[in-house]
């Protein structure tokens, strides 16, 4: 990463009080560091928010371990595994946590299988972690 | 970040002539594994220094659905595909002295014909020196092509008429296929750009246009193609699987099942391909414990819960041809999920060739 130079930071300084002084003529104007997406705990909001494709975070920690949902503009939603149960074998945290995958659906038409199940739903996403969910159903 | 991602797809999918006229080379990144040396060139904006241009020679290591990314300024970085030729970087945060600097999720898309790949991210400074945002474009260039040529797969054949023939025939099948595949995916990808208001009606008309004639060429020689094979080979593994994953980009699902189901009928063949399956994962993560449902949450919830969900995939019951052998029912799972392209191209191939 280049970081400021000494006259690239004068620069910068210089940049952050137009900026400020923009910003106090513009509000409203599109900031280069959105708001974070709004979060909530409760599973039937935000399947709500994402049949809607609105943006909304969810988090919630079960018997598998913490997963984080995300509704994402454009009906794009994403799931993604953090952390499995602390009891689950290293090999498989290594495998899984982390992993997410990515899924395209239409306006009004969510899967909620997609936060209430582990694979439920997820014909229609990608990534790594349906990749790996699929293949481990062979232990089953 | 999509409507970047996107952006970059553009200008890929404009100057990089690989879509037009020209047959694409049956290429995809996430089957191959090797080193790959590119030239890359970045561009850095933001923070007060105006564009800051850079030129890196980068070797990027590619082991199959994952790869790293050599260090284009900011260390390597590790990477899952999420298609063939395009690959996923996700958000990290790096020790940027004397602060530190977080860096968005990106996509690197690489072109088909392994010349380019092109790349964008963002980022955020922050340290006792100060703070600011800006922007790194990458692109990469390689003049050695695509590395050797996907190899030709090992046929496990229940009865086959002649196996050499089979086999040979069968990896040409397999190129055209995946040629044939990359070409729905341009599409698709054409169809992103326009749904982003990235690209005029008419000029996802035109892109449309020459993608459909490819497919519609291509898929008609494919079905010869496989039809010959499984003349041949009826219950051919390889060329069932195939010819499933072909039904099931063409929106046949029903073909689809009955590929995979003919695919699976023979159970030392799915016994063989559970088998690899389960050494391959066992192998690839380094899991010393095979997982059970009664040591693994995981296996003890993932069990119930596909056959549950498997009620409705794709608007289906996958359940209804269910044989009551749990092998060929996990199987059948498992490929309907994982897709029996990624799954017959990078982990069933007796021997992990592909």
């Amino acid at each position: 990463m280049t970081r400021p130079g000494r006259t690239g930071r004068a620069v910068v300084s210089a940049a952050a009080l137009a900026g400020i002084v923009l910003l106090l003529i513009c509000a409203g104007c599109t900031s280069q560091n959105p708001a974070p997406a709004p979060a909530t705990t409760d599973t039937a909001a935000f399947i709500a928010a994402a049949n809607d494709c609105r943006v909304m975070n969810m988090t919630v920690t079960g018997a598998v371990g913490t997963f984080t949902y995300t509704s994402a503009p454009g009906c794009v939603f994403i799931k993604t595994l953090d952390r499995l149960n602390a009891s689950e074998m290293a090999g498989m945290k290594t495998m899984l946590e982390g992993k997410n995958m990515t899924c395209s659906y239409t306006k009004g038409n969510f899967d909620p299988r997609l936060v209430t199940s582990l694979v439920g739903g997820m014909e229609y996403c990608n990534g790594e972690l349906k990749d790996k969910l699929a293949e481990l159903i062979v232990f089953t | 970040m999509i409507r970047d991602a996107l952006g970059f797809l553009l200008i890929l999918v404009f100057l990089v002539p690989v879509a037009a006229d020209v047959p694409l080379p049956p290429w995809s990144w996430n089957t191959y594994t090797g080193n790959n040396t590119w030239q890359v060139t970045t561009v850095e904006t933001g923070c007060g220094d105006g564009a800051v241009t850079d030129q890196y020679t980068v070797t990027i290591r590619f082991h199959g659905a994952t790869a790293t990314m050599g260090d284009v300024g900011h260390g390597p970085a590790d990477g899952t595909f999420l298609s063939g030729n395009v690959l996923h970087i996700p958000a990290r945060t790096v020790a940027d002295p004397p602060g530190t600097s977080t860096l968005s999720a990106y996509d690197v898309f690489f072109t088909t014909d392994c010349s380019a790949f092109a790349a964008k991210y963002d980022w955020d400074y922050a340290g006792p020196d100060g703070a600011c945002s800006g922007t790194t474009t990458l692109n990469g260039q390689n003049s050695n092509g695509c590395p050797a040529s996907q190899a030709v797969p090992v046929v496990p054949s229940v009865a086959p008429a002649s196996g050499s023939a089979v086999s040979s025939d069968l990896a040409t099948a397999r190129s055209d296929l995946i040629d044939d595949l990359t070409q729905r995916e341009m599409r698709d990808i054409t169809n992103s750009l326009f749904n982003a208001h990235m690209i005029s009606e008419n000029s996802a008309k035109n892109l449309n246009a020459k993608s459909d004639a490819a497919i519609a060429a291509a898929e008609t020689k494919l079905d010869g193609q496989y039809q010959a094979i499984l003349e041949a080979d009826p219950k051919n593994f390889y060329a069932n699987m195939d010819m499933a994953e072909l039904r099931k980009s063409q929106g046949r699902l029903d073909d689809y099942i009955r590929y995979v189901n003919v695919a699976l009928s023979n159970p030392d063949v799915a016994a063989e391909t559970a088998d690899a399956i389960r050494k391959d994962i066992m192998a690839k993560n380094n899991l010393a414990t095979w997982p059970t449902p009664e040591n693994s949450i995981v296996i003890a919830t993932l069990g119930p819960d596909a056959r549950t969900a498997a009620q409705n995939v794709y608007g289906m019951d996958m359940r209804k041809d269910a044989t009551g052998n749990s092998v060929i029912d996990n199987l059948r799972y498992i490929f309907t999920w994982g897709g029996p392209k990624d799954l017959v191209t990078t982990v069933a191939l007796p021997g992990g060739g592909q």
